[in-house]
C-alpha cells in the first residue's frame, strides 16, 4: 500500500514527560485518517511529530517511503501541511490574509509572484471567503472564517498530507458543518490526503475513511470507519461509542 | 463603547503629542535661523533682563539671549537622547527576539543579563562611567551602549516568548520558512509595537538623565547650551531671576509630557 | 407571574454599554421539579441570561425586565470545574466550609453531611482522611466535587452553565447521568445552559433555542428535536453529526 507517512514505534514526549510509547501508525495515499482519543490520549502530540515540530525520541517517521531525521528539508516540509484547534492564533494579526497564502505559494514554487495574488484569489473564494478577503487582516474575520483562510494557507502549496488537529472543535455547530462540508468536497477534487484528528465521534465519523483510536499514549485499534462504527474492536473502543451523547426517544 | 473608544482616544493621545514633538524638533533645527543672537554672545551691558522685548526669554547673568540658549540647548539635549537611543534600541530588540524565539540557554543567558542590569541603580553606572571617561557626553553614550539595550531585550523577548507557541508561528516553521526570515517577516511586526512604546517611555527617562548629569556637572559641559547646566547655573538667581531655571525646566517638562502622550497613544492604538 | 414559578423573568432585555440589544425580551420561568434547557451557540446570550436571573451579571450590562422571581436557595456548576476550586485549600475542607456556611453544623454532623455526600457521588471516601488539592483530581472528579457542593445547600433550583463541556466523552456520560438521577431523587428544578442539543437533551424535559438574544423556539425536548419548527432550530439540529448505536 502507497503510505504518505508512516509512523513506526514513535515515542515522544516533552522534557522528562514521555506521552507517546510505540505508536505506529500508517496514512495511506487517498484516504482521510481519523485519529480519536480523549484528552491526555497523545493525539495531539503524534500530529505533532508527524508534521516534524517535536522530535521523537525513538522510532521511525517514514514521508513518502523516505525516513525523515533532523530539519526536514524546504521539499520535505511543503508536503506537510497543518490545521490547528484555536481560530484566534491560526493567522498572524499584522499581515493581510492573502500575503500569507502568496508568501507560501511563491517560497515553494507552486505559483510565481505574479501569479501567485489571482491563485490566492480563486483558492480563498473556493473556501466560500467574500471577494475582498485577501486584502483584510485577521482580526476582521470570524472563527469560521479564520479556520477557512488558515485551510486555504494550508492548501496553497499543494501538499501531499494535510494534518487537521481539532480544526473545528473551537467552532459553533453550524460552522463546524460548513468546514466539514468543505473539507468532504475538497478531498474528492482535489484527492487529499487527510489525518483528522477529534475527540467527537460524530464528526469523525462524517469525514474519515479509517479510524485510529489511541489512550494514554498508545495506538489500541485501527480500522476502517464503516468496521470500527459497527463493531469496535476493543472495550475501550465500545466505551467511546456508547458514551456519544444522542438524540433517542 | 469602550470598545470604540479607546483607539480614538489614543488617536487624540498620540496626535497632541506628535505635535508638541514636533513642535519641539522644528524650533531646535530652525534655531539659527530663528534666533536673532548667538548663544554664546555675552552683552554684560544686558545681563539678568526678564522676558520681554527684545529678549522674550530674558538674558542670563553674562547677558546671553535666554531664548538663543534653551533652543540651541534643545538641539544639543534632543540630539543627545535620539543617538544614545537608535543602537541599545536596534540591539535590545534583535537580541530579544533571537533569545525569545530560540529560547534555551540563549533565552536563559539574556534574561540573567536582563534581570541583573536592571537591579542595578542606573545613576550610580552612569557616574562611574562618567568619571572613568571625565565629563562629557561619551560618558552617556557609553553606559547606553553597556546597558540600554537590556529594557529592550527583556520587551522584546517577552512579546516574542509569547508569540513563539501561536499556531500561526507553528504554520510558518511547518511551511519550511528559515529562523532568519520568521523572526524577520514574521515576529518582528508583532514585538515592534511594544518596543516602541517602552522607547517613548525611555526616551523620556534617558533626557531626565542627560539633564540631570549636566544639573551635577558630570554631563555636557560648558559652554555648549544644555537644560541641565542651564537650570544649575540659573538656581544662585532664583530669588531675583526666576526665568534662568524655570524656562529650561519647563523645557524638560514639555519634551517629557510630549513623549509620554506618544507612548501611551501608540500603546491604546495598538492594544486591541 | 405564576406563584408556582421558583426561579423566573418577564421581557428581559440587557444592553451593553454602547447601547446595543444583548438579550431581547425573554421571558422564562421555572417550577418545581422542572428541567429547562436553554440552547445556544456563541454569542446567542444564553450565559447573561442565566447570569441576569442569578444576578452576576458582569459590569457594565444594562438590565431591564417587566417582572421577576428571585431565589435565594439557587446552586450553581460551571464549565470548568479546576478554576471553580481554591486551588490552595483541599478538596474535603472546601466541601465541608460549604456545609458549615450553609447549614450552620457542628463540625462532626459537617463531617457526616460531607462524607455522605462524597459516597453519594462516587468520589474516593479516603479524601475525607487523606485530603487532597484540586490538582491532584481529574476534571470529572473536580466537577462531581462541585455538584456535591451545590447539593450540600439543598438548592430548589440547579444552575448549570456547560457543565460538561470542559469533560471527556466517557466521563461526560457519567456526570449527565449522574445530575439526572440526583434530580429524579431530590427534586429540584434545573436551569442547564450549553451549546450542545444532545447534551440538552440527556437531562431536560423541555427546551429553550436562543439565537443572538432572542428565544426562537420552546417546547418538549422531545418534539423540538423530531419536529422543530424554527428554521434556526432545523439548522442546529441538521448539525448534529449522528454516530448510530454499535452491533450488538
Amino acid at each position: 500500500m502507497d503510505a504518505v507517512l508512516e509512523l513506526r514505534h514513535i515515542c515522544a514526549g516533552y522534557g522528562d514527560q514521555p506521552v507517546l510509547e510505540d505508536v505506529s501508525l500508517v496514512i495511506p495515499r487517498h484516504r482521510v485518517v481519523g485519529l480519536v482519543g480523549e484528552s491526555g490520549s497523545g493525539k495531539s502530540t503524534a500530529a505533532r511529530v508527524a508534521a516534524g515540530l517535536l522530535t521523537p525520541t525513538a522510532g521511525e517517521v517514514l514521508l513518502d517511503g523516505q525516513p525523515m531525521a533532523g530539519r526536514r528539508s524546504k521539499a520535505d516540509c511543503r508536503k506537510v501541511q497543518m490545521v490547528f484547534q484555536n481560530p484566534e492564533g491560526s493567522l498572524n494579526p499584522k499581515h493581510r490574509v492573502g500575503r500569507a497564502l502568496e508568501d507560501a505559494m511563491v517560497f515553494h514554487g507552486t505559483a510565481t509572484r505574479g501569479e501567485a495574488r489571482e491563485k490566492a484569489r480563486r483558492l480563498m473564494a473556493r473556501m466560500e471567503l467574500p471577494a475582498d478577503a485577501p486584502d483584510r487582516l485577521p482580526r476582521s474575520f470570524s472563527g469560521g472564517q479564520k479556520q477557512r483562510i488558515a485551510l486555504a494557507r494550508a492548501l496553497a502549496v499543494e501538499p501531499e498530507l494535510l494534518i487537521a488537529d481539532e480544526a473545528t472543535s473551537a467552532l459553533d455547530v453550524s460552522v463546524q458543518l460548513k468546514m466539514l462540508e468543505l473539507i468532504r468536497a475538497l478531498k474528492s477534487e482535489r484527492n487529499l490526503t487527510i489525518l483528522f484528528i477529534s475527540h467527537d465521534l460524530g464528526v469523525i465519523r462524517y469525514v474519515c475513511d479509517d479510524v485510529v483510536v489511541m489512550r494514554a499514549g498508545r495506538v489500541l485499534e485501527a480500522q476502517p470507519a464503516d468496521a470500527f462504527f459497527r463493531r469496535p474492536q476493543t472495550e475501550y473502543g465500545r466505551e467511546l461509542l456508547d458514551s456519544v451523547p444522542r438524540i433517542d426517544f | 463603547m469602550r470598545q470604540l473608544k479607546r483607539p480614538r482616544r489614543g488617536a487624540l493621545t498620540l496626535g497632541v503629542g506628535l505635535a508638541m514633538m514636533l513642535v519641539m524638533i522644528a524650533l531646535a533645527l530652525l534655531a539659527p535661523v530663528i534666533c536673532r543672537f548667538d548663544p554664546l554672545e555675552q552683552d554684560l551691558y544686558a545681563f539678568l533682563r526678564p522676558p520681554g522685548g527684545l529678549h522674550p526669554f530674558g538674558t542670563d547673568q553674562l547677558g546671553r539671549d535666554m531664548f538663543s540658549r534653551v533652543l540651541y540647548a534643545a538641539r544639543t539635549d534632543l540630539r543627545i537622547m535620539a543617538l544614545a537611543e537608535i543602537a541599545p534600541f536596534l540591539t535590545g530588540l534583535f537580541l530579544g527576539m533571537i533569545a525569545g524565539y530560540y529560547g534555551g540557554w540563549v533565552e536563559w543567558a539574556v534574561t540573567l543579563a536582563t534581570d541583573t542590569f536592571i537591579a542595578f541603580p542606573y545613576y550610580l553606572l552612569v557616574i562611574v562611567v562618567a568619571f572613568a571617561t571625565g565629563a562629557g557626553v561619551h560618558g552617556i553614550y557609553i553606559t547606553f551602549m553597556l546597558v540600554g539595550w537590556l529594557l529592550y531585550a527583556r520587551v522584546a523577548r517577552g512579546a516574542t516568548a509569547s508569540l513563539r507557541e501561536s499556531e500561526w508561528l507553528q504554520s510558518a516553521r511547518l511551511m519550511g520558512y528559515s529562523d532568519w526570515r520568521i523572526i524577520w517577516r514574521e515576529l518582528f511586526p508583532n514585538v515592534l509595537p511594544q518596543a516602541v512604546v517602552v522607547l517613548m517611555t525611555d526616551m523620556a527617562g534617558l533626557l531626565v538623565i542627560i539633564v540631570t548629569l549636566g544639573y551635577l556637572g558630570i554631563g555636557v559641559t560648558q559652554p555648549t547650551p544644555d537644560w541641565g547646566t542651564m537650570i544649575a547655573e540659573g538656581q544662585n538667581f532664583m530669588t531675583t531671576a526666576w526665568w534662568l531655571s524655570v524656562i529650561p525646566g519647563l523645557m524638560v517638562v514639555y519634551t517629557g509630557i510630549a513623549l509620554s502622550f506618544i507612548g501611551d497613544g501608540l500603546a491604546e492604538i495598538w492594544e486591541n | 407571574m405564576d406563584k408556582n414559578v421558583i426561579l423566573g423573568v418577564e421581557g428581559l432585555n440587557l444592553y451593553d454599554r454602547a447601547g446595543n440589544q444583548l438579550v431581547k425580551d425573554v421571558s422564562l420561568s421555572l417550577r418545581a421539579g422542572e428541567t429547562l434547557g436553554l440552547v445556544g451557540e456563541s454569542g446567542s446570550g444564553k450565559t447573561l441570561t442565566l447570569r441576569s436571573l442569578i444576578g452576576l451579571l458582569p459590569e457594565g450590562i444594562r438590565e431591564k425586565c417587566a417582572a421577576r422571581r428571585d431565589n435565594p436557595n439557587c446552586a450553581m456548576i460551571f464549565q470548568n470545574p479546576m478554576s471553580a476550586l481554591d486551588p490552595l485549600c483541599p478538596v474535603f475542607r472546601q466541601l465541608c466550609e460549604v456545609i458549615e456556611l450553609r447549614q450552620k453544623t457542628n463540625p462532626a454532623e459537617t463531617r457526616a453531611r460531607a462524607l455522605a455526600l462524597i459516597r453519594r457521588l462516587s468520589l474516593p471516601e479516603a479524601l475525607a482522611d487523606t485530603d487532597r488539592l484540586p490538582g491532584s483530581l481529574s476534571g470529572g472528579q473536580c466537577q462531581r466535587l462541585l455538584i456535591a457542593m451545590a447539593l450540600s445547600c439543598d438548592p430548589e433550583v440547579l444552575l448549570c452553565d456547560e457543565p460538561t463541556t470542559a469533560l471527556d466523552v466517557t466521563v461526560q456520560k457519567q456526570v449527565l447521568a449522574l445530575i439526572r438521577e440526583l434530580q429524579r431523587e431530590r427534586g429540584f428544578a434545573i436551569l442547564f445552559v450549553t451549546h450542545n442539543l444532545a447534551v440538552a437533551a440527556q437531562v431536560c424535559e423541555s427546551l429553550m433555542v436562543m439565537r443572538q438574544g432572542e428565544i426562537v423556539e420552546r417546547g418538549p425536548a422531545r418534539r423540538l428535536l423530531t419536529a422543530p419548527c424554527h428554521e434556526y432550530t432545523k439548522a442546529l439540529t441538521g448539525a448534529i453529526l449522528p454516530v448510530p448505536e454499535r452491533e450488538a
